[in-house]
């Protein structure tokens, strides 16, 4: 091979190594700006992810769709849950989204003996669930009236009522400030003169002022399994 | 606000997106299903609404949800303890409910039920429709326990007392519709694997709620255990489930009182706690700021005696002064109208000899014994006279039993007084007390 083809060869060879080398570096410059692009994105991602979740909490989820929980998860009631568990965690987090609106909105449902039975059901134990001092002052008048939201008296003999009320004392008693559930529960005992959910207040009451004795979910179940075994 | 909730649930959003279903998806019952309980039940569809397999808001949707419960729910005991038993077989409910039921249908024609049994064919009222899903599945039940010739009586005790309704059944143990869908309810509660929450939730307080209601024997009662105080005063004896136990006793004059949580010694003036559950060690007085006593305003030296009772299904509370008592009025959280006493007023007492009902019996300074009607606030003579060597009365389990000025407990027998085989000592104070750590339960 002559001189002049060696030059030529070297020189093509040059030019592939610069172009491949030039490519490399505008490459990497392209990826460059395209993750920071992208960290752009993702950061704004997780800000207004943070946002959305700060403004639930702080707002609850709008009430659409609130609503549309709130009545599939009712619907659920009438249905076989083989992750009873998952369903337990799913009301949590929906109770967790409410706003006061919606707690206000729960508060007329359960006072309202013509609302759908086990809205009303699921609606006391959203207000348990919530915790919070509006969920509280909902469940402790919905106890204390002795009228419903239409102005009529609740039917004590209709035991569906006394049920729900019966669960309501127990959503008080679950409040995690122990000083704040009793004295709403020593007040219920002023308001209440039914027989059956005064003798629950009270048994709500001496077992947060004995943490020694067995809550009465535990009492239910032990004289229930005395019963069927 | 009513314009607000009207708003609040008529406009549904079914894109809930964290949401693990749908109604559309998981509403529907299957249509092989559907006609299998069309079939097996004998169901009248077009009397329910016609064929619906998804909206809940149609009644024949919410009869095949009941059977699918019925059908598909699960309990942690099935076949586990062979000692187990039942009305009904915890494994079999649906098979159990077929070789029952002749037929089903949706009517009105008996509106003050919720539903009823005729030979087998049911007819399920407005009543059984507006129920919570819980309720309509308990309803089924027990219809379907009458087919095998299970009827009601009439009510000797709870809110049904008195009325012409058959609508209570003997006891638990008779197995009747009311034990048969009691027994369901604590099953779900007690031992349902694959049923919401919610649903379990009301199990266990609907069988609770109605183990007083629909039974002439109460199935499960507020325990009750029997104070007394020693002769000294020095300390308090509890008797509960057959054994004594030493309790102490705040070191002030007084006489032993019931209370909703418990016992207080009352000086006429405060309350002061007995502690029922354990001994702390102390002795100082622990004012009662729990029970009713707190109703009393301090130094009101005007209150010669105060009470609590139940009488029905009602819980009542009254002060009595010289010439007068006055009832609490619970609904609006305050004392209410006084009611004058004919005669001189001495003591109060929840019982009186020869009655094995508690309720409030006011004695006058010459011992006749008056009875105090709290439904109608009416004061009436019992012809009954507080026996000169009688210190205090008490029911416990239906007996009278009597504490004597010589410290002495005797139990009222059919002939006659007879010394109390239970008491061990001799007392200067005597109440019954309830016991809130449990229940009592009576199966027969």
């Amino acid at each position: 091979m002559k001189k002049k083809h060696y030059i030529f060869f070297a020189a093509v060879i040059g030019m592939a190594l610069f172009a491949q080398y030039d490519m490399g570096k505008r490459l990497d410059r392209i990826r460059t700006v395209r993750d920071a692009k992208n960290a752009a994105v993702r950061a704004q991602e997780a800000t207004a992810k943070a946002q959305a979740e700060a403004a639930v909490k702080a707002f609850g989820i709008p009430t659409e769709e609130f609503v549309a929980k709130f009545k599939t998860e009712a619907g659920q009631i009438a249905k076989i849950q083989n992750n009873p568990e998952a369903v337990q965690a799913r009301m949590q987090k929906l109770a967790d989204e409410m706003n006061s609106r919606h707690v206000e909105g729960l508060y007329e449902i359960i006072s309202d003996d013509k609302s759908n039975a086990d809205e009303r059901a699921l609606a006391v134990e959203l207000l348990t669930l919530k915790n919070n001092t509006a969920s509280l002052m909902a469940l402790q008048n919905f106890v204390a009236n002795t009228k419903n939201i239409n102005g009529e008296k609740w039917d004590h003999k209709k035991e569906f009522e006394t049920v729900l009320r019966a669960q309501a004392v127990e959503g008080i008693a679950g409040y995690p400030e122990k000083e704040i559930a009793i004295s709403t529960l020593n007040y219920l005992q002023q308001r209440v003169d039914q027989k059956f959910l005064n003798d629950r207040i009270s048994r709500a009451s001496m077992n947060l002022l004995y943490n020694d004795n067995k809550n009465v979910t535990q009492q239910d179940e032990e004289a229930l399994k005395k019963l069927v075994e | 606000m009513k314009l607000f909730v009207f708003s609040f649930f008529i406009s549904l959003n079914l894109m809930a997106q964290d949401m693990p279903y749908l109604d559309t998806d998981f509403g529907c019952t299957e249509r092989a299903d559907a006609e299998r309980y069309v079939q097996d039940f004998n169901i009248d569809v077009q009397s329910f609404g016609g064929m619906e397999l998804c909206n809940s808001q149609v009644d024949t949707k919410k009869l095949l949800n009941d059977l699918e419960l019925l059908e598909k729910g699960r309990f942690d005991a099935d076949g586990s303890n062979k000692f187990i038993k039942g009305f009904v077989p915890a494994t079999n409910y649906y098979n159990w409910m077929k070789g029952e039921t002749r037929g089903v249908e949706r009517g009105q024609d008996v509106p003050y039920a919720t539903a009823y049994n005729s030979g087998g064919y049911f007819t399920m009222q407005d009543g059984w429709a507006k129920l919570s899903t819980l309720g309509r599945v308990g309803t089924i039940v027990h219809e379907a326990r009458h087919t095998g010739g299970y009827y009601h009586i009439q009510c000797q005790q709870g809110p049904y007392q008195g009325t012409s309704v058959s609508g209570c059944d003997r006891d638990y143990n008779y197995g009747g519709s009311h034990g048969v869908e009691m027994e369901y309810y604590a099953r779900v509660s007690v031992h349902g694997k694959n049923f919401h929450p919610v649903y379990k939730k009301m199990a266990r307080l609907m069988a609770i709620a109605r183990s007083n209601i629909f039974f002439n024997t109460p199935i499960l009662k507020t325990r009750e255990a029997v104070l007394a105080l020693s002769q000294d005063r020095g300390r308090a004896e509890l008797f509960d489930n057959g054994q004594w136990i030493n309790r102490e006793v705040p070191s002030v004059a007084g006489r032993l009182k019931r209370t909703s949580f418990g016992a207080v010694v009352f000086d006429g003036v405060r309350a002061f706690a007995v502690e029922l559950y354990q001994n702390s060690g102390f002795r100082d007085l622990v004012s009662d700021t729990y029970s009713y006593y707190k109703l009393l305003r301090e130094n009101d030296s005007s209150v010669k005696d105060f009470e609590e009772f139940d009488s029905g299904v009602k819980r009542y509370v009254v002060r009595m002064m010289e010439n007068k008592l006055t009832p609490y009025d619970f609904p609006n959280g305050k004392w209410g109208r006084d009611v004058a006493l004919p005669f001189s007023f001495a003591k109060a007492s929840t019982a009186a000899l020869g009655k094995a009902q508690t309720g409030l019996y006011l004695v006058s300074t010459s011992g006749e014994i008056y009875n105090y009607q709290p439904q109608n606030q009416r004061i009436t003579n019992t012809g009954l006279t507080w026996g000169l060597d009688h210190k205090e009365v008490i029911v416990y389990k239906g007996q009278n039993l009597v504490l004597m000025n010589n410290g002495q407990i005797f139990a009222s027998t059919a002939s006659g007084l007879e010394p109390w085989s239970e008491a061990k000592n001799l007392y200067s104070d005597l109440v019954t007390t309830p016991v809130y750590d449990g229940f009592e339960v009576i199966k027969e």
